[in-house]
């Protein structure tokens, strides 16, 4: 069971100065922890910066010169070859000394005779996919859509920074294969509050006559529910869900796929989610063979 | 009839002086001597010889028969003797060339392991009792209060034989067959091979070694527990070892717990062989499960008891600093004779 730090912080109010700690004892309260990550240490020195102005290379036909904005004094002059870029555009700007995934160093240097500060750069060279930020083009820059502040640093601007940590969850604790399961185990342990989540349900209509329910095997499923929502739009989820989801290793579909995922890994309770148009007849909850 | 003697007389000396073998000689005085032998034929002939001549015929034959009787003797020695020399010259031993030497086999490092262990245990009072590989299911799952739903019985975990015959999953198979034929105070530890469908690679194979443990007394109680297996820790790994028990859960036991022992290379620090945490784990262990006493015919209102199990083959890898497990299943000497 991977657990987010961040999504944990929800619950119960754990300060983060020493997480071996942490990890040693929930172990010893009975939460085996295998093995935690600290997420983002391989991103540095890379910000939030937004193209002013864009001008034409006088010696290379392929490469642009940008003028872009990271909230310092002076903008930042990047040569990039990129074709999506545009001015007003949104994007991760590794700076000089900056240190991307893999390895990569970025630092000052000169293109066909131009100075350029820095990199503009793509989701690749963030160590990010395209199901992380489904609007970006993936083999260009990443133009930002997300409420971020120029000069804020890129891992707490794409929420890339975390800590996530591997439970040994035995067979005898179901009840700890959520966050809710594990922050009442933290707080036990720590011997401090937890915070439940409210749960402010309004009665809704009866749903009967457009999908219906029919044949649950008592012996498979104590209680199955339904429920239908209707005018939804289908799009990618906000920031922070999709930041959370990517952390315990559930990869971001789209936003009624990622809500399901997310309230069954917060809660522990499984859910799916059908396409009203597509389901014919009754559901039937039995065994497949 | 002079003449003929002298005749037969050198036709005798040089067939017997060639004969080489005792056989032929035999036969050589059989043709002369015997009963109807040249020289007897001739001896008989005498009587038909005038008296004038008889007594020189006859001192003829007489001194003619003994010197072939003589050389018969003469040559059969010398034959004797030759054959002899052969003999031992075909048997004779060069007490000076160099013995060859026996391969000697090596104790198994898994032995070494299982040996030491046993003898630790020993020690404290356990015996050592072994059980089948091919195990019913009663006695792999059943006895151990392993529900019937449980997915260790998962047909892609356990080499089923038959519906209900398997390849033990566990030395804990033994306890439920020990407790269920003997009366407390029951104080045993079972070495053995478990059998669990697994890929082969550095760290698993689908045949490993586990050793299990089991007290069954009146008023047995946790701290007997922590006191037994942080003994065995201290015994086994240097008296410098400390251990803690981390709670865990096992169908067979409540409260069930594993334990962890300081790291034997950097004495808790954080290494390379701890993983960098100070601690390894070194075996599962709790109470025995009051059902599984009761399905096995023990009082659990009147007796309690501890189990413990704990796989070898890692041990043995941590203990020689070996670094592939697949190294135990070759049997190759040159890796057997390192220990």
């Amino acid at each position: 069971m991977l657990l987010s730090w961040d999504w944990l912080r929800d619950f119960v109010d754990i300060k983060c100065n020493d997480i071996k700690g942490f990890c040693e004892a929930m172990t010893m309260s009975g939460s085996k922890v295998e093995s935690f990550e600290v997420l983002g240490q391989e991103i540095q020195n890379v910000v939030v910066g937004k193209i002013i102005k864009i001008k034409k290379h006088p010696d290379a036909e392929k490469l642009v010169i940008c003028t872009v904005d990271i909230g310092a004094e002076e903008p930042l002059q990047i040569v990039t070859g990129a074709t999506n870029v545009f001015e007003s555009a949104v994007v991760p700007v590794a700076c000089h000394n900056a240190r991307l995934p893999g390895g990569v160093k970025i630092k000052k240097t000169k293109l066909r005779g131009v100075q350029s500060d820095g990199m503009l750069c793509s989701l690749k060279e963030l160590g990010l996919q395209l199901c992380d930020f489904p609007y970006a083009q993936e083999d260009g820059i990443l133009i930002l859509k997300e409420d971020v502040h120029v000069g804020e640093d890129i891992l707490t601007a794409l929420k890339l920074k975390d800590i996530v940590i591997d439970f040994e969850i035995t067979s005898n604790r179901p009840d700890c294969l959520s966050v809710l399961g594990l922050a009442r185990e933290a707080a036990a342990t720590y011997n401090i509050a937890i915070k439940e989540p409210m749960f402010n349900v309004k009665q809704f209509e009866d749903v009967k006559g457009k999908l219906d329910i029919k044949e649950v095997s008592e012996v498979l499923c104590k209680r199955y529910m339904l429920h239908e929502i209707s005018d939804v739009q289908v799009s990618y989820s906000p920031l922070w869900l999709r930041a959370r989801l990517k952390a315990v290793g559930i990869r971001p579909v789209n936003n009624i796929v990622d809500i399901t995922n997310y309230v069954m890994i917060e809660l522990g309770q499984p859910m799916h989610a059908f396409d009203a148009d597509k389901v014919e007849g009754a559901i039937c909850v039995r065994r497949a063979h | 009839m002079k003449d003929i003697i002298e005749k037969i007389k050198d036709m005798a000396k040089k067939e017997i002086n060639e004969a080489s073998n005792i056989k032929v000689l035999e036969e050589l005085r059989v043709k002369y001597l015997g009963k109807k032998g040249e020289i007897t034929q001739k001896l008989k002939e005498l009587s038909a010889v005038s008296a004038e001549f008889k007594p020189i015929l006859g001192k003829l034959l007489n001194d003619v028969k003994r010197d072939i009787e003589e050389l018969l003797a003469f040559q059969m020695e010398t034959v004797r003797n030759l054959a002899m020399k052969e003999e031992l010259e075909r048997e004779k031993i060069d007490i000076t060339i160099p013995g060859k030497r026996h391969v000697v086999g090596a104790r198994h490092p898994l032995n070494i392991i299982t040996n030491e262990i046993v003898r630790v245990f020993s020690s404290m009072g356990f015996s050592v009792v072994a059980g089948p590989e091919i195990e019913w299911e009663k006695y792999n799952f059943d006895m151990l209060n392993m529900p019937k739903n449980h997915p260790a019985r998962d047909e892609s975990d356990t080499f089923f034989i038959s519906d209900e015959l398997a390849l033990r999953t566990q030395t804990s198979s033994v306890q439920a067959r020990y407790m269920e034929t003997h009366k407390p105070p029951i104080r045993i530890v079972s070495p053995g091979r478990v059998y669990r469908i697994d890929e082969i690679d550095a760290t698993h194979s689908p045949m490993f070694h586990q050793i299990e443990g089991l007290i069954v007394e009146q008023g047995i109680n946790m701290g007997h527990l922590k006191h037994t297996l942080d003994a065995f820790a201290k015994a086994f790994y240097g008296n410098e070892t400390k251990t803690r028990f981390r709670p865990h859960h096992f169908q067979f036991t409540e409260p069930s717990a594993e334990m962890d022992m300081s790291c034997f290379n950097c004495g808790g620090a954080g290494c390379r062989v701890c993983k960098n945490e100070g601690w390894i784990e070194l075996l599962g262990c709790g109470m025995v499960h009051p059902k599984v006493l009761d399905m096995c015919g023990i009082n659990a209102n009147e007796y309690t008891g501890f189990a413990f199990g704990m796989g070898l083959d890692r041990a043995a890898m941590q203990k020689f600093a070996i670094n592939n497990l697949k190294l135990f299943f070759e049997n190759d000497v040159r890796f057997l004779k390192q220990f």
